[in-house]
């Protein structure tokens, strides 16, 4: 594999000069068995005021839900010194592999100091550590990004605590619904209502700067509205008018451009338009229904359901349109095809025989895995390190859904909570 | 051409016909120069006259003898080795070396080590944790004072507007980490024993393999383990693996007779490094002689036995080996390299001999040497023991699942 040249050549002359003097043991092929076990990490009590109980008490949640991590249980109640390493043969006893400490204290100025030390218990070295200061008021904020710095050192992948879901909040009877727009942390905390209910909206969608949301409202004319929020400000605008749309917008991965798909008579057909600009272009031209559209990561291509095929299948094409190949091939009727922000996974509602099913496929359609099944479940959004996905469920007989969370190795599922009913949860990306 | 062909046969050398090339400086070869390029015809001549030479120069060499075992030089104190001959008043009558049936034999003639037990760590609790290699220097400058706390994290800038605390870079790892209770323990034992070696001991102290523990002879037995794994840490090849425990008693008092004291230069060698001294060879080399085996040859590892110690190997670690934790890692195979003492504990810090600098395979690297750890130690079935060299040594390929 790699070229033979002399610069390549030189660590074989070097270790072969040193063999002879290298025992070397025999080499085994070990094969991962006994199915998967997460991490299991000791949180200890993070020393400080207050704020310190809180903050260990958010990144013990979260990584309770992190499905990769696991809080080792039973640990004593007493906080440790973040300055001296602890005693590592307690945690080791409880079967930790890691430990952190960690200390939150507000300074004499009001702000909030937060530091954090991880441990490896094996050896006893620090592996990782990093300090904070915010205001006192984000304490939480602050334990989301000690998890996402502690899940990141441990796994390499990417965080996801320091997210916010937009989501639609349900309220009322179910002939009277009231829907309004909200958004929360992913863990269900800080719930903020972005509109009062008087229009209906629904499917709002995150940019990838995560400031703005856009989504569709319902006006008194029933007509659809597709809007532009900023979620610091609140301020809207209105994107267009776009009379037959089912579906709000998805933002390009650049943030210029949104794709969408809009009805004329028999035909939904996709369709983008340059923010900029508000000049629009169309991809499709078939006599069948082509909808929910979503950009791969690097914008090259869109995935879509279309039912040219006869079906509601999905097909992905080039991001200026042209052709589409068909990329799901099991039994049932696929829709709402969201790519991973990994760009390795596509992720999709499934109807079969009365059932519906989240699953993930790989991009050409393969590997195809159902991650959960139920009376209805539906609308999946990746987290941004395309590691979960969050849904949501109505059960049956039930006077509303709830958001769900799960991993795209369909190994654990967690439900969010929400004041009331929920639908339609869009993840944002990593807050910086 | 000519010219020079006769006054290269002016001098008294045996007639040649004339060459026009004849070369001066090798009248005897000229017979050979017939062609008009004596280069490779020459280079023939002088390489089979010099092996013909070396032919009948050599002819009296010695052929090769069989691999010896090196015969072990211990060194001890005199007042050490007196002890060691007076032996015991109340013991039992000394059995020859030879005889090695009765197993409680083999305390006997160690009693006087008594500074090695100084040397033994009664096993510390806090001790127990395995440094790697590299933070072994840190840990020795550590020891004899309290270091104060941990460095407090550097208190990087803040600054930031406000809806975004801006995590600080990373506290740089201190490389000592004072665990107060550690540091007292350490203190006193380390005093006289300052290699940083001593895991394996430390972890063995307490778990002798051998179940015979008559009282006072705790000690030397504890010390005759540690000096046979210690000897066969660093031992490469050509140990004998024979029985260990059975050939602890018997290298006893004949084997000590064999050896030279230089009291000039066992003096500290005694006294630091008592535990792990590598003299200990000497027990096996005469367990072997006493076996009547003359070379001393490991017993032979069948292919089948190989086999079943390769698939014990990977049953045991494979329970701690897991799944991916994500999509990524599994394209990397981690390799991890681990020596193991004769009781199948770590021996060191096991090694990624293939490391990445990718986050997720460097998390999946690390999981890898974690989970050799958490599977450690491996216990040994007795009818591997003496096969140690074959799985002294072992790398793993830590794959998925697939």
């Amino acid at each position: 594999m790699t070229l033979f040249t002399r610069r390549s050549a030189l660590p074989l002359l070097a270790s072969a000069a040193l063999a002879p003097t290298l025992a070397r043991g025999r080499v085994l092929d070990l094969r991962a068995g006994g199915g998967f076990r997460p991490i299991e990490i000791a949180v200890t009590p993070f020393s400080g005021d207050e704020t310190a109980t809180l903050v260990t008490q958010v990144i013990q949640a979260n990584f309770g839900r992190s499905v990769f991590l696991h809080p080792v249980e039973g640990l004593p109640n007493t906080p440790l010194d973040p300055d001296h390493a602890p005693d590592f043969d307690v945690y080791r006893v409880q079967g930790a592999q890691f430990v952190l400490t960690g200390r939150a204290q507000r300074s004499a100025d009001g702000r909030l100091k937060t530091e954090f030390r991880l441990y490896d218990a094996a050896g006893g070295e620090q592996v990782a550590g990093q300090q904070f200061v915010t205001e006192t008021g984000n304490a939480r904020r602050v334990a989301h990004l000690v998890s996402d710095a502690v899940f990141t050192r441990l796994t390499g992948e990417k965080g996801f605590f320091d997210t916010r879901i937009v989501f639609v909040d349900e309220t009322g009877p179910k002939d009277r619904r009231r829907k309004r727009l909200a958004i929360m942390d992913q863990d269900g905390a800080n719930v903020r209502y972005l509109t009062r209910g008087e229009d209906l909206v629904v499917t709002p969608r995150f940019s990838p700067s995560s400031q703005d949301v856009t989504y569709m409202s319902f006006g008194a004319d029933g007509e659809p509205k597709v809007l532009l929020m900023n979620i610091e400000s609140s301020q809207r605008e209105v994107v267009g008018n776009f009379p037959g749309m089912t579906f709000s917008p998805r933002f390009s991965p650049d943030g210029q451009k949104v794709v969408m798909s809009l009805s004329q008579g028999a035909e939904t057909n996709l369709y983008t338009m340059d923010l900029r600009s508000r000049s629009t272009t169309r991809l499709t031209d078939t006599a069948a229904i082509d909808t929910s559209p979503c950009y791969s990561p690097d914008g090259s291509q869109i995935v879509f359901e279309s039912d040219r095929g006869g079906s509601q299948q999905i097909y992905v094409m080039g991001a200026h349109g042209g052709d589409a190949r068909r990329i799901s091939f099991g039994g049932g009727r696929y829709s709402t095809p969201v790519w991973s922000p990994k760009g390795d996974y596509i992720a999709f509602t499934k109807q079969d025989k009365g059932n519906f099913a989240i699953g993930v496929m790989k991009t050409n359609g393969s590997d195809e895995r159902i991650l959960t099944e139920g009376f209805h479940n539906e609308g999946p959004t990746f987290a941004p390190n395309g590691l979960f996905l969050m849904f949501f469920r109505e059960g049956a007989g039930a006077s509303g859904a709830k958001i769900h969370m799960v991993d795209v190795f369909g190994r654990s599922e967690f439900p969010v909570p929400t004041p009331s009913w929920a639908s339609d949860p869009a993840w944002g990306p990593l807050q910086d | 051409m000519a010219d020079v062909a006769r006054r290269s046969f002016a001098h008294p050398d045996p007639p040649l016909p004339a060459r026009p090339e004849a070369d001066d400086a090798a009248p005897p070869l000229a017979v050979a120069l017939k062609s008009p390029r004596p280069g490779l015809p020459l280079s023939a001549i002088v390489h089979v006259g010099l092996a013909v030479v070396a032919l009948f120069l050599l002819k009296d060499g010695r052929k090769f003898e069989d691999a010896q075992e090196a015969i072990p030089v211990e060194v001890i104190a005199d007042g050490a080795f007196k002890q060691i001959t007076r032996g015991e008043r109340t013991g039992k009558q000394a059995k020859p070396r030879v005889d090695r049936v009765s197993d409680e034999t083999e305390t006997k003639p160690h009693p006087p080590l008594a500074e090695a037990k100084k040397d033994v760590p009664t096993p510390p609790p806090p001790l127990k944790r395995l440094k790697d290699p590299g933070e072994d220097d840190a840990a020795q400058e550590k020891k004899p004072q309290r270091v104060a706390a941990l460095p407090p994290a550097r208190p990087k800038a803040e600054q930031k507007p406000e809806p975004k605390p801006r995590p600080a870079p990373p506290v740089r790892p201190k490389t000592s980490f004072p665990n107060p209770e550690r540091e007292e323990v350490e203190a006193e034992i380390v005093r006289p024993k300052p290699p940083p070696k001593p895991k394996p001991e430390a972890k063995e102290t307490p778990t002798p393999p051998k179940p015979e523990k008559p009282k006072p002879r705790l000690k030397p037995t504890e010390v005759a383990k540690l000096l046979r794994d210690s000897k066969t840490a660093e031992a490469a090849e050509g140990d004998v693996a024979d029985k260990p425990q059975k050939a602890v008693k018997p290298k006893s008092g004949a084997e000590s007779q064999r050896h030279k004291f230089d009291a000039a230069s066992i003096s500290d060698m005694l006294s630091h490094e008592a535990p792990q001294r590598r003299a200990s060879r000497g027990r096996e080399a005469s367990s072997e002689a006493a076996a009547g085996a003359p070379t001393g040859a490991a017993p032979k590892l069948s292919t089948l036995l190989q086999g079943r110690i390769d698939a014990y190997t990977i049953e045991h670690y494979g329970r701690c080996w897991r799944a991916a934790l994500s999509l990524n890692a599994m394209r990397y195979v981690p390799r991890v390299e681990f020596r193991l003492t004769r009781s199948g504990a770590l021996e060191g810090a096991p090694r990624l001999l293939n490391p990445s600098n990718e986050a997720v395979e460097r998390a999946r690297g690390e999981q890898a040497l974690a989970a050799v750890r958490r599977c450690s130690p491996m216990p040994i079935p007795p009818e591997f023991e003496p096969y140690f060299d074959y799985w002294h040594v072992t790398e793993l390929d830590m794959r998925e699942d697939m």
